[in-house]
C-alpha cells in the first residue's frame, strides 16, 4: 500500500462536488452510503488505469479538468513532466509527440531512417490527452487508437507507453448530441469509443457542478480562460496504487463473477430471437415484444469482454478512492461498487438508440441511469440466492408471507413440513427462473454454480 | 486497501428464523387436505384399445382443459362415459388402407407395418378417417402415459408391451400429438388457441411439473419426462420414443420419418 493521500488527489481548479455515485460501505461496524464526487470517479479510474472520454456541450470544464489531472498529479506536459498533450486539431500530427528529425547539414547526407529518432523520453510518459478529439477526422482518430491503447508505432515496431505497466489515455469531445451545433466537429469514431473504458457525460444532470461549486468558483475569479496548476507530480504513488488494484483483479472473486455474467451473457439474453440471444436482432425486435422481462431486456445489450473488465478494475477503484477518502481501511460491497461502475462503462453502442432518442431526448447517460437502476433490482434478487449458491446447492427458495412481510428461505424439507402444517400457502421460486422472467439470460447460472459444488 | 465484500444481504430468511417464526404461528385449524388421489388404474382392455373411466380422466385434468378440448370440437370430457385409447401405435390392414383412399392419402406399405412416414396433417386426416382422433399432450402426459404406468406397476402384462413400444429406441415408436404451437406461445387445437408460456431449453420435468394443458411449466436436470423446446413459429407436438417419454416441440408439421406414428384415442359418450 503506498502513502497516497485524498489531499493529494484533489484537482486544485476543476469544481465539481456533485455525488456522481454512492456506494455502500462498512466502517467498522457501521454500514452505510458513501456519496463519491465526479472527481472521485476521475481519480479511481486513474488509479485503475482506465481511459476516459469526457463528452459535453462547451463550457463545461472538461480541458480544465483534463489539465488538473496533468499538471498536478503527472507534473504537466513541459519538460520534465509525465504527461503529453494532443490537440484534437485537422492538421496535428502525432509523429510532433513521439518523434523527431536530425539533420547534419556539414555531412549533406540526409537518411530518413537515420534521421527520424523516437523520443524515448515522451513515449515513456504515463498519460496522453487528446483534447477535442472530434475535431480531428476519423482518419485521423484512427490514429489514436494505439495511444488508447498504450502503444505506438515506429518504424514498424509496436512499442509500449507508459512505464512499469502505467499507462493512461484522457480525451474531450465535444458532442452536438442532437442540433448538431458545433461546426469543424465530427463524429467519433465507434473503435476509438469502444478504447475509451469510461465514458463521462458532463452535460449529465447529476455529473454537473452543484450551485455551491459554481458560487465558489464565482467569488474565486472572473477569468474564465484554463487555469494552468502549479506542476506536482504524484505519479509513482499512482503506479504504486495502479498494481495493487490489478493484483486484486486478477484474484477469483465470486460476486464480481456473477455480476459479469450478468452484463455479459444475462444481457445477451431476447425472448424473440430464434438462437435466444441479442446480436444484430437488437433492438429491432423489442418494439412489439410482449416478453416479462422486457423492461430490462429491451434497454442494453452485453457488455464486451474489455467492458467486464473495465468494470472490476473501476469497482477496486472507487473503493480504493472510498477508502482514502475516509481516511481509514473500509469494506466497499461488491455487487454494489460493480453496478455503480458499471455506470460509466457501458455506454455507447450498447444502448437502445431507439428509447434513448425517443424516451431521453438522445441522452444516454439518463437512459443509463435507468438501466442501473434496473439492473440493480436483479441483482437485488441474485444476492438472496448466492449463500445458497455458495455453500454448494440449487438456488431454490420458498416464498411466503409472514405478518404481511414476503419471506424467501432456502427450501428444505423442514420449511415446507412447517408452511403445510401451519397452512401458510407459499411458492417455490428458482433463481434460473426469476431472472430470466425479469429479462436476464440464464445460461451461465448452471456452470456457475457448480463451481461451488461441495 | 479497501475490499470487496458482500455487505448488502440477500432477502433470504435463514432456515432456523424462519422455523422459530412459523413456530409462532397456530396450526391450521384443518391440516391442509391430502392431494387427490387418482383412482386406481384398472386393466380393461378390449379389442386392442384401453378403456379409461370417467372418474380417471375427471381426476387426471383440470375443469379449464376440459372446457377448452370441448370448445375445440376436439370433444367432450365432462360428459363422455369414458375414452378409449389403442395399445399400440397404429398398424396397416384393410380398414386403414380404407380410410386412406377416403382420405385421398397414398399409404402402401403392407398389412401389420407401422404407419409411419406420415406427416401431420395426413396422420391426422387417417385417424380422423378412421372415426377416432390424434391423442392431445393433455391426454398422453396427464393420462395416459401415468395409467399405463399404473399398470405396469401392478405386473400388467400388456401394459408392459404398450409401454416398451413406447421407451424401446431400437423398434419403438414415437407418435404424433394433437397439438400444434403457435409462435411459441399459443397452443391451437381444433378452432380453439390457448396461450402459453413454454420452457425455452431443453431439459427434463415431472408430472408435479405439469400444467393443466399437459406443458412443463419449467425444465431441471431431472425428471420422469424430457423436453425439447419449441423452435420455431408453427410446431407440432410428438411424443418421442425413449426412457424419458420426451415431448418434443422442435419439429414441423411436415416432418415424415420412418419412427414416427400415430395412436388411436376415442371419447365415448
Amino acid at each position: 500500500m503506498t502513502n497516497l493521500t485524498y489531499e493529494e488527489l484533489k484537482l486544485p481548479n476543476y469544481v465539481n462536488s456533485s455525488a456522481a455515485v454512492t456506494l455502500k460501505v462498512k466502517d467498522g461496524e457501521v454500514v452505510k452510503d458513501l456519496p463519491l464526487t465526479l472527481c472521485d470517479v476521475v481519480v479511481a479510474a486513474e488509479l485503475a488505469g482506465l481511459n476516459i472520454l469526457f463528452v459535453s456541450d462547451t463550457g463545461r470544464g472538461k480541458t480544465q479538468l483534463v489539465s488538473d489531472v496533468v499538471w498536478s498529479h503527472f507534473g504537466g506536459h513541459d519538460d520534465g513532466g509525465k504527461a503529453n498533450w494532443a490537440d484534437g486539431r485537422p492538421n496535428f500530427e502525432i509523429q510532433e509527440l513521439f518523434e523527431r528529425t536530425k539533420i547534419d547539414r556539414t555531412a549533406a547526407v540526409y537518411d530518413s531512417d537515420e534521421a527520424t529518432q523516437l523520443k524515448q523520453e515522451r513515449t515513456s510518459r504515463l498519460l496522453v490527452v487528446v483534447d477535442e478529439i472530434n475535431r480531428a477526422p476519423k482518419v485521423r482518430q484512427n490514429e489514436y487508437f494505439d495511444l488508447a491503447e498504450g502503444k505506438y508505432t515506429f518504424r514498424g515496431r509496436r512499442l509500449k507507453l507508459g512505464k512499469d505497466g502505467y499507462t493512461l489515455f484522457l480525451a474531450t469531445a465535444n458532442l452536438n448530441k442532437s442540433n448538431g451545433d458545433f461546426q469543424g466537429t465530427f463524429e467519433l469514431d465507434r473503435a476509438l469509443l469502444n478504447r475509451a473504458h469510461l465514458t463521462i457525460d458532463l452535460d449529465h444532470r447529476a455529473f454537473r457542478p452543484t450551485p455551491e461549486d459554481k458560487i465558489a468558483i464565482s467569488e474565486r475569479e472572473a477569468d474564465p480562460r484554463l487555469k494552468v496548476a502549479d506542476p506536482r507530480d504524484i505519479s509513482d504513488k499512482i503506479i504504486g496504487e495502479h498494481k495493487e488494484i490489478m493484483a486484486k483483479t486478477r484474484t477469483s472473486d465470486p460476486y464480481m463473477l456473477a455480476f459479469s455474467f450478468m452484463i455479459d451473457d444475462g444481457l445477451n439474453f431476447c425472448d424473440k430471437d430464434t438462437f435466444k440471444e441479442k446480436t444484430t436482432t437488437f433492438p429491432m425486435l423489442c418494439g412489439d415484444c410482449a416478453y416479462s422481462g422486457k423492461e430490462m431486456c429491451s434497454l442494453v445489450k452485453s457488455s464486451s469482454d474489455r467492458t467486464t473488465k473495465a468494470v472490476k478494475a473501476l469497482a477496486y477503484g472507487l473503493a480504493r478512492v472510498a477508502e482514502l477518502k475516509l481516511g481509514r481501511a473500509i469494506e466497499v460491497d461488491a455487487l454494489d461498487a460493480a453496478l455503480q461502475a458499471y455506470k460509466f462503462t457501458t455506454y455507447h453502442g450498447n444502448l437502445n438508440d431507439v428509447v434513448a432518442q425517443a424516451d431521453f431526448g438522445s441522452r444516454k447517460q439518463e437512459l443509463m441511469e435507468q438501466v442501473a437502476g434496473k439492473l440493480g433490482e436483479r441483482i437485488d434478487l441474485l444476492r438472496a440466492y448466492l449463500p445458497i449458491i455458495d455453500e454448494g446447492r440449487e438456488p431454490i427458495v420458498v416464498v411466503y408471507n409472514n405478518n404481511g412481510k414476503e419471506r424467501r428461505v432456502e427450501r428444505s424439507n423442514k420449511v415446507i413440513d412447517a408452511l403445510r402444517r401451519k397452512g401458510v400457502s407459499y411458492q417455490e421460486k428458482d433463481l434460473r427462473n426469476e431472472l430470466k422472467e425479469n429479462g436476464i439470460g440464464t445460461e451461465w447460472v448452471d456452470a456457475y454454480a457448480r463451481r461451488f459444488k461441495k | 486497501m479497501s475490499i470487496l465484500k458482500p455487505i448488502i444481504e440477500g432477502k433470504l430468511t435463514r432456515e432456523a428464523e424462519a422455523l422459530a417464526d412459523l413456530e409462532k404461528l397456530a396450526d391450521a385449524a384443518s391440516p391442509p387436505p391430502p392431494p387427490t388421489r387418482k383412482p386406481s388404474a384398472v386393466a380393461n382392455l378390449n379389442n386392442g384399445f384401453y378403456q379409461i373411466d370417467k372418474p380417471r380422466i375427471l381426476a387426471a385434468t383440470s375443469a379449464s382443459y376440459r372446457q377448452f378440448l370441448r370448445e375445440s370440437g376436439y370433444g367432450d370430457l365432462d360428459s363422455c362415459s369414458r375414452i378409449e385409447i389403442a395399445k399400440g401405435v397404429l398398424k396397416y390392414d384393410q380398414n386403414v388402407r380404407d380410410a386412406a383412399a377416403r382420405a385421398s392419402l397414398n399409404l402402401t406399405e403392407a398389412d401389420g407395418q407401422y404407419v409411419v412416414n406420415i406427416n401431420h396433417p395426413n396422420a391426422r386426416s387417417l385417424v380422423e378417417a378412421l372415426g377416432y382422433k390424434v391423442p392431445t399432450v393433455g391426454l398422453m402426459y396427464r393420462v395416459f402415459i401415468p395409467y399405463i404406468k399404473d399398470l405396469v406397476q401392478q405386473n400388467n402384462a400388456e401394459a408392459q408391451v404398450t409401454l416398451n413400444e413406447m421407451t424401446d429406441t431400437s423398434v419403438g415408436k414415437a407418435e404424433w400429438l394433437e397439438d400444434l404451437i403457435l409462435d411459441k406461445t399459443r397452443l391451437k387445437i381444433g378452432t380453439k388457441e390457448q396461450r402459453l408460456s413454454l420452457p425455452d431449453k431443453d431439459g427434463r420435468f415431472d408430472r408435479a411439473g405439469i400444467n393443466g394443458f399437459g406443458y412443463p411449466i419449467s425444465v431441471k436436470s431431472s425428471g420422469e419426462f424430457y423436453h425439447w423446446h419449441v423452435i420455431g413459429d408453427e410446431r407440432a407436438a410428438f411424443r418421442v420414443r425413449g426412457s424419458g417419454l420426451g415431448l418434443s416441440l422442435n419439429g414441423g408439421s411436415s416432418v415424415e420419418n420412418g419412427r414416427l406414428g400415430v395412436r388411436l384415442v376415442k371419447i365415448f359418450s
